[in-house]
C-alpha cells in the first residue's frame, strides 16, 4: 500500500477514536501525542514531529504535543513570540502559510533558536499552520529531521492530511457539542432514535452537529473507497465528493457557531 | 452606476435560506454516498454517481 493510503487509514483509525478518548477524559496532549506517534511510526526513524498551540490573543506558541523531541528542546521553545527569527512553526504561524527550513544552520528564520535546534541534532523543519474550521489558525505541525532536505511532493500531501486530522481533534477538545458520533449506520438496519433525537429536532444546533458527525463520517468512507478505486478517474471522483463533504462539514459548523451566538440558522 | 446584484449576494442577504440549502445539500450527498454504497465499496464509480456529484457540487459552490 503507498505510504499516503497507508497513512491516510491509520489517521482515519486514529481519528474515529478521538471523540471516544476525549469523552473518558484524556488530556488533548494525550491526544494529539498518538497522532504524532502513529504518523512517526510509519514516517521512519529520521521523523520527529510537533504541535504548538498559538495562544488565544495569536502572538505566542506554546507545546501542543511532541512524543520523541527531549524535553530539554521543548522547554527552550515552551512559549514564545510568533515571528520570522523564532524558527520554522514561529514564521509558518506569522505568515499563515508553510514554512520548510531545508537547512537549520543557514536559514535566517532560525536566527534565535537555531542554535538549540543544531545542538540537538536536528538540521531541517518543516512546519505548516493548523487552522479550524473558520481558517483561523490555531497552531502549527512540524517535523524535524537530522538531515537537510525539503518535503517531497508527497510528503506534503502527507503533512495536509496529518495537519487535517490534527485540526479536527484540538476544534473536538474545544468544542466537543459541534461533533456526533461517527455514523455506525449499518445498511437495511432502521436508526434507533434515541431521546437526543428529540433535542436534535428541537434544537437547531444539535441538529446540525449530528449532520456534521454525519459528513465527517462520510468524506472518511469516500476517502477509503478512493483508495481502492478501479481507476484513477473514479478514485479523483470519489475525493472530489469527500472534498465536498468536509467544506460542507466546515460551512455548516460556521452556521452552528451563529446558531449559538445567538443568530438563528433557520 | 450598475445596480446589478452579485449572484453570491442572496447569500448573504438571505443566511437563513442559504443554511437550509446547505442542510439539504449535505443530507442529498449522504443519502448519494449511501445509496450507490454497494458499488463504491467495490471500487466502481456508476455514472448516475458522477452525474448527480456533479450537479450537488454545482448547487454547493453557488452556496460556499
Amino acid at each position: 500500500m503507498p505510504f499516503a493510503a497507508a497513512l491516510r487509514e491509520s489517521l482515519q483509525e486514529r481519528g474515529s477514536q478521538v471523540p471516544a478518548e476525549f469523552t473518558r477524559g484524556d488530556s488533548l496532549e494525550g491526544v494529539l501525542n498518538r497522532h504524532l506517534t502513529t504518523v512517526e511510526e510509519m514516517g521512519g526513524d529520521d521523523v520527529f514531529t510537533c504541535i504548538l498551540l498559538l495562544s488565544p490573543d495569536g502572538k505566542r506558541l506554546s507545546v501542543g504535543a511532541a512524543p520523541t523531541i527531549p524535553a530539554s528542546y521543548c522547554r527552550v521553545g515552551d512559549s514564545f513570540e510568533i515571528g520570522l527569527t523564532h524558527g520554522s512553526c514561529a514564521a509558518a504561524a506569522y505568515l499563515g502559510r508553510p514554512v520548510y527550513s531545508v537547512d537549520i544552520e543557514t536559514d535566517p528564520i532560525w536566527a534565535d533558536f537555531g542554535d538549540v535546534a543544531l545542538q540537538h541534532g536536528y538540521r531541517s523543519c518543516w512546519s505548516t499552520p493548523i487552522r479550524d474550521s473558520s481558517g483561523g489558525i490555531i497552531g502549527t505541525f512540524a517535523i524535524l529531521h537530522r538531515t537537510v532536505g525539503m518535503p517531497t511532493h508527497e510528503e506534503i500531501e502527507a503533512i495536509e492530511l496529518i495537519t487535517g486530522h490534527v485540526a479536527e481533534a484540538i476544534m473536538w477538545s474545544r468544542r466537543p457539542q459541534f461533533f456526533a458520533p461517527p455514523d455506525r449506520h449499518e445498511p437495511g438496519v432502521p436508526n434507533l432514535k434515541l431521546v437526543s433525537n428529540n433535542q436534535e429536532a428541537c434544537d437547531p444546533a444539535s441538529r446540525l452537529a449530528v449532520l456534521v458527525g454525519r459528513l465527517h463520517s462520510k468524506a472518511g468512507t469516500l476517502d477509503r473507497y478512493a483508495d481502492c478505486a478501479e481507476s484513477e478517474a473514479d478514485a479523483q471522483l470519489l475525493r472530489q465528493a469527500a472534498e465536498l463533504s468536509r467544506k460542507l462539514s466546515a460551512n455548516i459548523l460556521l452556521q452552528i457557531e451563529l446558531v449559538s451566538s445567538g443568530k438563528p440558522a433557520r | 452606476m450598475s445596480t446589478v446584484p452579485d449572484q453570491r449576494e442572496p447569500t448573504r442577504d438571505s443566511p437563513k435560506s442559504a443554511a437550509s440549502e446547505m442542510e439539504v445539500v449535505a443530507e442529498q450527498l449522504i443519502a448519494l454516498v449511501e445509496e450507490f454504497e454497494a458499488a463504491l465499496s467495490e471500487g466502481h464509480v456508476p455514472p448516475a454517481f458522477s452525474e448527480r456529484l456533479a450537479q450537488l457540487r454545482q448547487t454547493a459552490e453557488r452556496l460556499i
